[in-house]
């Protein structure tokens, strides 16, 4: 436990906040994406010092979540429940599965996509993150959003999925549409900036920088 | 562009009145001429706008369960991005939707506030006015209208709650066969509640659909009051109207009438969504769709009692005929709303009658059949004639789609003979009661068997020539009219396309192909054992009849047994050999030839069989009679049947009849008149030529082919309407 919170202390702070976009997608919804191997989950005071902050009744650092491969893994840090039992040790994430961090913030654990590791986790009880989103990437490799069921992100209308991935630090996006990025044509697959506006033919949507 | 919009939309409609002069006498009969003129004249104007596609991809997109939301025409765009800030103070975030007014945004307030944009694409004053009633508004079912501002170019935009939850049309997607009963209540108990407090305050919605109303983490938030008025001047700009409204807009609006009748109207086809998943009124065209309003039929069997009753008032073609409040609607679902306003159930339900129950009669089918009409308790509530008139004509339609020559004694028949079996199910009697009842019921007819059996046939001779008539006359005349086509195509579609009769009868016969020897000997000794029992009640029933008019004696009872006899021996091949080929169609010689050959073989069995049992075998023939030359040396000088001329007549008869379709599981029905009649026919004709003692020759053709079609499997091909998609899977 001390371990974990050594590792997570400040000189690991900056990457994780550089890697975490508000993605914007029109007529769908608003997702917090978090690039990286370990989140952190926390309280409000905690600040930007956490990659997933929930406006609840939560310590500064209520729970961590690690990647190891294609295994997520929970580590409580604070009071946690994985299926209504208490949980004192860390405990691999299935999909599917519900934990509850304090008295009240529940999670939802997906990992729905049967070729990426990314994971997706949803809110179930009356909170949201800070900044709102519906739900929050957790970016291993790769996220796809688009109209089939097992996407990250599912779009109901799109033509075709759309995959945004992560490598070498830089965030980058492949679609069968061919994209404009901030108003320039940028071909079928592209680097994004770190704040930008994606169009395709079918579609919308924007990256925005975090600001707390 | 509106002259434009205008001519355009012209053309549909003049069509509509020239060449469906029957749907629309129908449509008079509910509502008059001019309305559904208007009806259709505001389809076709919506048709020729922009967003006809996008009303087509809803309907789709409901049909699949979400599955299919893929439409390019039904694509977002939104005139502002992430970041924008078109209206001093408000950062715009994303794009919500696009809905009948204009663009929804999701916005964040400079001090943080989330907000819903809609940004009013015409500032009409009118619709302003409507909002501005509707600012403070203050219901827990209703989404908050907080302010109406306007930008630097004098755009007027409405800051709303912004509602983050599905909207019902998404929680329909996901529940295709519609929602659990108690999520459904929440649903409606909470979307009454909200439309009531907006009919208490004097708004009428007008535009109550599943696209708006909220689930705001369990709080049912009901949006976009107080924009739908003059909901016919917005539609006709153009406008990018949010669609599928039309599954939810009552007759009267064609009328030009909104009044809170149309939002319990909407009500209703909402509470039926919830409880199947699917709207009441559906079609290919948003016309389609307005007629069923105007003038179609609520199929309510798939919705149980007290739902039924209530579904059923609300959808009234005439709004007083309707509920007159919504609280009248909740009561009968053991709902009431609270003195603050809000839904909850009601303690004394359990003690109210289900009230106003219509009585449904078990009638099949996508109609509800005109006995629907009569309440049972409320008599006020007596529908008007030509609405019953119209009800009618739907229905007999759907029941001319499901057998197109369906006879009317033999309907009356098997009528009564679902209610001897319905009652007969019900009685509380026991076992041995039973057994007694049918065994004193056999001996009372075997008693009367004397003159029953006469009366019996007598009928039988009169039904046939009959029938044969009625059949022939209506394949001429039975010309369908619009409504009917129409609620065929209906009842048709909404069995989700069963497979063609030839593709039926493509993928049944391969399973056929795939049966088991053991199968098929254990079917076959089957048929057997079945057209040994239809024999053997035949010849009983033919020596009654033949033994009443003559002297009696076994000499009078030894050709019946011949006949029956040589029918047995002639059935047996034939369902063996039918056994044989039901795996494929065949050619239609080779199998001829075969029966040639069972033919000349059975001919000689019966006349071996003759001679044993010592008939007659000269009596009545004149051999002068017979043209040709060849046949006569077939019999005696005195005119005595030999075997060449028995053999020749069964193998002629076997020969010019095609036995296997008698024997095949694919056949169009289990015993076809028409095929034994042929039969008979075929074997009268015969005789011209080969004479064999009569009636002998005939009756035992006959019976054989009834036999055969008695004791053969039977696939019956309305299956396909049912059982399509196991077929299918199997094939």
């Amino acid at each position: 436990m001390i371990a974990v919170a050594k590792h997570c202390s400040s000189e690991s702070e900056r990457s994780a906040r550089q890697a975490s976009r508000m993605l914007w997608i029109d007529g769908v919804g608003g997702f917090l994406v978090v690039a990286g191997n370990e989140w952190l989950i926390g309280g409000p005071s905690a600040g930007s010092s956490v990659e997933i902050n929930v406006h609840g009744d939560l310590s500064r650092r209520a729970a961590a979540i690690r990647r190891q491969g294609s295994d997520y893994v929970l580590q409580p840090l604070a009071p946690t429940w994985m299926s209504d039992q208490p949980l004192d040790r860390p405990s691999l994430l299935r999909d599917g599965a519900t934990f509850q961090l304090g008295n009240a913030v529940r999670f939802r654990f997906g990992q729905t996509h049967r070729l990426s590791s990314s994971a997706r986790l949803d809110l179930v009880s009356r909170h949201r993150t800070q900044p709102r989103a519906d739900a929050v990437i957790l970016l291993a490799d790769t996220c796809v959003l688009g109209p089939s069921k097992d996407a990250h992100i599912v779009c109901p209308r799109w033509e075709s999925d759309v995959i945004l991935f992560a490598s070498g630090g830089d965030w980058h996006l492949r679609s069968d549409e061919a994209l404009i990025v901030d108003g320039k044509a940028a071909g079928q697959r592209t680097k994004l900036p770190e704040a930008c506006r994606i169009e395709g033919e079918s579609f919308a949507m924007s990256l925005e920088r975090i600001k707390i | 562009m509106f002259s434009r919009l205008k001519r355009k939309s012209n053309q549909p409609v003049t069509k509509t009145t020239v060449s469906d002069g029957s749907m629309r006498a129908d449509a008079a009969n509910s509502l008059s001429d001019q309305e559904s003129r208007v009806m259709s004249a505001v389809a076709a104007k919506l048709e020729t706008t922009c967003f006809a596609s996008n009303h087509f991809d809803r309907r789709n997109e409901r049909r699949s369960g979400g599955q299919q939301h893929r439409q390019a025409g039904s694509m977002m765009k939104f005139t502002y991005k992430t970041g924008d800030e078109p209206l001093a103070g408000y950062t715009i975030k994303r794009g919500i939707g696009v809905g009948g007014f204009g663009e929804v945004y999701f916005a964040v307030s400079q001090a943080g506030k989330e907000v819903a944009l809609k940004r009013v694409q015409r500032n009409l004053d009118v619709e302003l006015r409507g909002v501005g009633h509707c600012m403070n508004l203050k219901h827990p079912n209703l989404v908050s209208l907080y302010d109406v501002k306007y930008d630097d170019h004098e755009q007027a935009w409405i800051v709303m709650e912004y509602v983050a939850g599905a909207t019902l049309r998404e929680e329909l997607d996901r529940f295709p066969e519609g929602l659990p009963r108690n999520q459904a209540m929440r649903w409606f108990g909470d979307l009454a509640a909200g439309v009531a407090y907006l009919h208490d305050h004097g708004i009428v919605h007008r535009d109550l659909k599943p696209g708006n109303i909220f689930d705001d983490d369990g709080i049912v938030k009901i949006g976009d009051y107080g924009l739908s008025k003059f909901i016919s001047c917005s539609r006709r700009g153009g406008n990018t109207e949010s669609v599928g409204t039309f599954h939810y807009m009552a007759p009267e609006i064609g009328r030009g009438e909104y009044g809170k009748e149309i939002d319990i109207y909407a009500l209703g086809i909402i509470l039926f969504e919830l409880l199947t998943g699917d709207v009441p009124f559906d079609g290919e065209s948003s016309q389609e769709i307005i007629m069923k309003h105007l003038t179609g039929d609520p199929d309510l069997s798939k919705v149980e009692p007290p739902y039924r009753s209530v579904i059923w008032k609300a959808l009234q073609k005439n709004p007083e005929s309707r509920q007159t409040s919504v609280v009248e609607m909740l009561e009968p679902l053991g709902l009431i709303l609270d003195k603050h306003g809000l839904a909850q159930p009601d303690p004394d339900a359990r003690e109210r009658p289900i009230l106003a129950e219509p009585v449904i009669a078990s009638v099949p089918g996508p109609t509800v059949s005109p006995a629907a009409n009569v309440y049972v308790k409320h008599d006020h509530v007596q529908p008007r004639a030509v609405e019953k008139d119209a009800r009618f004509a739907a229905n007999r339609a759907a029941t001319t789609s499901e057998s197109a020559s369906a006879e009317p004694l033999a309907h009356a028949v098997r009528q009564s003979a679902q209610n001897f079996s319905t009652w007969w199910n019900d009685q509380a009697l026991n076992p041995v009661a039973r057994l007694v009842v049918v065994i004193g019921a056999a001996v009372i007819l075997l008693m009367n068997s004397a003159w029953l059996l006469p009366l019996l046939s007598l009928l039988a001779i009169l039904y046939i020539p009959y029938y044969v008539i009625r059949a022939m006359v209506l394949s001429n005349h039975q010309q369908p009219s619009y409504a009917a086509a129409h609620a065929a195509a209906v009842a048709q579609r909404e069995r989700r396309l069963p497979p063609t009769a030839q593709q039926w009868r493509l993928a049944t016969r391969r399973q056929l192909a795939t049966k088991s020897w053991r199968t098929r000997s254990a079917e076959l000794t089957a048929s057997w054992a079945t057209s040994f029992v239809v024999l053997s009640v035949l010849c009983w029933a033919a020596t009654r009849f033949g033994i009443a008019e003559g002297e009696g004696g076994p000499r009078a009872i030894a050709p019946f047994a011949w006949g029956a006899a040589t029918a047995l021996i002639g059935a047996w091949t034939m369902l063996l050999l039918g056994k044989a080929w039901e795996s494929e169609e065949g050619e239609q010689l080779p199998r001829r030839i075969v029966q040639l050959g069972v033919g000349a073989a059975v001919g000689a069995v019966a006349f071996a069989l003759g001679k044993g049992l010592m008939i007659p075998m000269d009596e009545g023939f004149d051999l002068r009679r017979v043209g040709w030359q060849m046949p006569r040396h077939m019999y005696s000088a005195d005119g005595e049947v030999l075997l060449p001329a028995m053999m020749a007549y069964f193998s002629a008869v076997f020969f010019l009849t095609r036995w296997w379709r008698s024997a095949d599981p694919l056949r169009s029905r289990r015993l076809s008149v028409w095929s034994v009649a042929a039969v008979v026919v075929i074997a009268w004709v015969v005789n011209q030529i080969i004479p064999v003692p009569q009636p002998w020759g005939m009756l035992t053709a006959g019976a054989m082919a009834i036999a055969i079609q008695m004791a053969s499997a039977w696939r019956n091909p309305a299956d396909r309407f049912t059982h399509h998609e196991t077929l299918e899977s199997r094939a």
